[in-house]
C-alpha cells in the first residue's frame, strides 16, 4: 500500500470501519427489530419475542407470497440460464457476421431502467389480455436477469481452453459428443452461479409483478411493498432477517463454487 | 467471415428477446407519438414545457449524480484497501450480502436507521438529545439510501482494476525517487480511471431509474423519474405521456452511455468481472 505514515494508516482504517457500519447498520436494525415487541420501528427494544417469526410462518397470505416468488424465481432461473447457456456457447464459440453487434444487443436490458421494462411488458401484455398470470412475470423477469447471466456464462466458457474441443474432436469425438461430454461438464459451475444470480434478482424484483401480477400474483416484494404503504409490522423485519440469513449462506455456496471453478482452470493451464 | 453452425443456436434466443423485449420495448416509445389524429410530439411539448416535469427530470439527474459522486468518494478508497487487505473475503462478504439482499429490504432497512424510533436517534438520544426528529422523507435520506444500495457496482469494477495494476510499476515509479503521494495521484490513480469510469456509468445509470428508494424514503417534494411515470401510467391513465417520459429517460441513459464509450471501452462494464 502507498500509505506509510502511521496515523494515516489508522485513519484509514478507521475510515473502512465506518464503512462497514455503514454497510451493515441497515441490516443489523432489521434483525434487532424482528425481535422486538413494538410493532413500530422503534429502539430501544422494548422486549423480546418471536411473534412476528409466528406470524410470518402461520399467514397463509405471507406463505403464498414466499412459495409464488419461490416459483417465479425458480421458473425465472431455468428459462434464463437455458437460453443464456445457447447463446453464451454461440458467441463464444461460432464465427458469424454481426457476432459482437448480437451481444451488444443481448446485453441492452441492463442498461434499461426496470421501471420502463416494467411499463413496456404491462402495455404489450395488457393488449395481449393475459397479465395476473405467473408466466408473464417469469417472461418479464427472464428478459431482464438474461445480461447478467450471458455475461456470467461467456465468462466461464472463456475460461475453457478452446483447444480441449479441438482434442477431443481430433481423437474421433463428434461435434455433439465433444460439446456434451467435455464442454458442457466446464461450462456446469457458470451456469449454477449464472442461475442462481438470475434467482436472486427475480426474487428481489418488485416492479414487473406490481404491474403484471394483477390482484391475483403476490410475490414477497409486493406482499411487503403493499405491507410498506398500508399495514405495517414488524412480520417485514422477521421475514428480511430470514432472507438475510438465507442470503449469507448462498453467498458461501457461490464462493465455493467459484474457487472450485479457478482451481479447475489452474489445472488446465 | 464463415458461419459456423453456432449460429443457429443463438436464433431462439433472439426469436425470444424480440417477442418479448424488443417489441414490447419500441411499442413502448413509439407510444409516445400518438396522439388522437396519428403523429404527434405534443407529449413531449407537455414535458418540457411544464415546470414540474422538469424539476423532476432534472432533480432526478442532480440526485444521480449525488449518489454517483459519494459512491466514489466511499467505494474508491474502499476498494484500494480491499486489494491490500488479509481481510478480502470479510469484506466482500458483507458487500456481496448486502448487495444480494436487494432494494427493499435494505430501503426497508434504512427506514429503521433514520426513522423516528430508529438508530439515529437512540444514539443521539443516549447522547443526550432529548426532541426526536425523523431523518427521512428528504433528498439526503434518499442519496444515503442510494449510495448503499448502489455502491457495489462502484467497488467491484474499481477493484477489478486496481488488481490488475502489476505492482512493479509501482516499484518503479519509486525507485525513480516518486515519493509515495506523487505515485499515488500521478501514477496509481490514472490506471484505475477506466475502472471509475465504468463504476460510475454503472452507478449513475441505474439511479436515474430508481424507484423504490425515493418512493420509500423519500419526501413529497423530492419525485424522482420512475416514480412520475409510475403515476401516469397506474393514477392518470395518461399512457402516452408516460411513454414520453421512459423516452426521455432512456435518452438520458444512452447519452451517459455513448460519453463514457468515448473513453472506456464500454466491454470493461459487463466483461470486466
Amino acid at each position: 500500500m502507498l500509505i506509510e505514515n502511521r496515523l494515516l494508516k489508522l485513519l484509514f482504517r478507521l475510515f473502512i470501519a465506518g464503512v462497514l457500519l455503514f454497510i451493515s447498520a441497515p441490516m443489523l436494525v432489521i434483525m434487532v427489530m424482528s425481535f422486538n415487541e413494538a410493532r413500530s420501528l422503534t429502539l430501544p427494544v422494548q422486549g423480546v419475542t418471536t411473534d412476528w417469526y409466528a406470524n410470518y410462518f402461520q399467514s397463509s397470505q405471507w406463505m403464498t407470497a414466499t412459495v409464488t416468488s419461490l416459483q417465479i424465481g425458480s421458473l425465472t432461473a431455468l428459462l434464463t440460464t437455458a437460453l443464456a447457456t445457447l447463446a453464451a456457447y454461440a458467441l463464444t464459440r461460432g464465427t458469424f457476421k454481426g457476432k459482437d453487434i448480437a451481444y451488444v444487443l443481448l446485453i441492452t436490458p441492463l442498461v434499461v431502467p426496470t421501471m420502463v421494462l416494467a411499463i413496456a411488458f404491462y402495455f404489450y401484455f395488457s393488449d395481449l389480455g393475459v397479465t395476473g398470470n405467473l408466466f408473464t412475470v417469469v417472461l418479464g423477469h427472464t428478459v431482464i436477469t438474461f445480461p447478467i447471466v450471458l455475461v456470467t456464462i461467456s465468462s466461464s466458457l472463456q475460461g475453457v481452453s478452446a483447444n480441449l474441443e479441438r482434442a477431443s474432436m481430433s481423437l474421433g469425438a463428434s461435434r455433439l459428443t465433444t460439446f456434451f461430454r467435455v464442454v458442457f461438464p466446464l461450462m456446469v459451475p457458470g451456469m449454477v452461479s449464472g442461475a442462481l444470480f438470475s434467482f436472486l434478482l427475480s426474487f428481489d424484483e418488485l416492479l414487473v409483478p406490481l404491474f403484471l401480477g394483477g390482484v391475483g400474483i403476490v410475490t414477497l416484494p409486493t406482499q411487503i411493498w403493499g405491507m410498506l404503504n398500508f399495514n405495517f409490522d414488524q412480520t417485514i423485519s422477521a421475514v428480511s432477517t430470514i432472507i438475510i440469513v438465507v442470503m449469507a449462506f448462498l453467498l458461501v455456496l457461490v464462493q465455493s463454487l467459484t474457487s472450485r471453478t479457478e482451481k479447475k482452470r489452474g489445472q488446465q493451464s | 467471415m464463415r458461419r459456423s453452425p453456432e449460429l443457429w443456436l443463438i436464433l431462439p434466443v433472439f426469436l425470444f428477446m424480440i417477442v418479448f423485449y424488443f417489441y414490447p420495448l419500441i411499442s413502448l416509445l413509439s407510444l409516445s407519438f400518438e396522439g388522437p389524429e396519428g403523429f404527434t410530439l405534443s407529449h413531449y411539448a407537455t414535458l418540457f414545457q411544464t415546470d414540474l416535469y422538469l424539476r423532476v427530470f432534472l432533480r432526478s439527474i442532480e440526485v444521480s449524480l449525488w449518489v454517483t459522486l459519494f459512491s466514489l468518494l466511499i467505494g474508491y478508497p474502499f476498494a484500494y484497501y480491499a486489494v491490500y487487505s488479509k481481510v478480502k473475503l470479510l469484506l466482500f462478504g458483507v458487500v456481496l450480502i448486502s448487495m444480494w439482499l436487494g432494494i427493499i429490504i435494505r430501503s426497508y432497512g434504512w427506514m429503521g436507521v433514520l426513522g423516528d424510533g430508529g438508530l439515529v436517534n437512540y444514539i443521539l438520544g443516549l447522547l443526550g438529545r432529548q426532541e426526536t426528529s425523523t431523518w427521512l422523507y428528504n433528498e439526503q435520506a434518499v442519496v444515503i439510501g442510494m449510495v448503499h444500495i448502489l455502491m457495489p457496482y462502484m467497488i467491484l469494477p474499481v477493484y477489478a482494476v486496481m488488481r490488475s495494476i502489476p505492482d512493479n510499476v509501482l516499484k518503479a515509479s519509486r525507485s525513480l525517487g516518486a515519493s509515495n503521494r506523487y505515485t499515488f495521484f500521478k501514477v496509481y490513480a490514472p490506471l484505475t480511471l477506466p475502472g471509475v469510469l465504468a463504476g460510475s456509468l454503472l452507478v449513475f445509470i441505474q439511479s436515474i431509474g430508481f424507484y423504490i428508494t425515493p418512493a420509500l424514503i423519500g419526501g413529497r417534494n423530492e419525485v424522482m423519474i420512475a416514480q412520475l411515470m409510475e403515476v401516469q401510467v397506474n393514477d392518470l391513465l395518461n399512457w402516452p405521456f408516460a411513454s414520453a417520459l421512459a423516452t426521455a429517460l432512456l435518452i438520458v441513459t444512452v447519452v451517459a452511455l455513448l460519453v463514457t464509450s468515448r473513453v472506456v471501452p464500454l466491454k470493461l462494464l459487463w466483461g470486466g468481472r
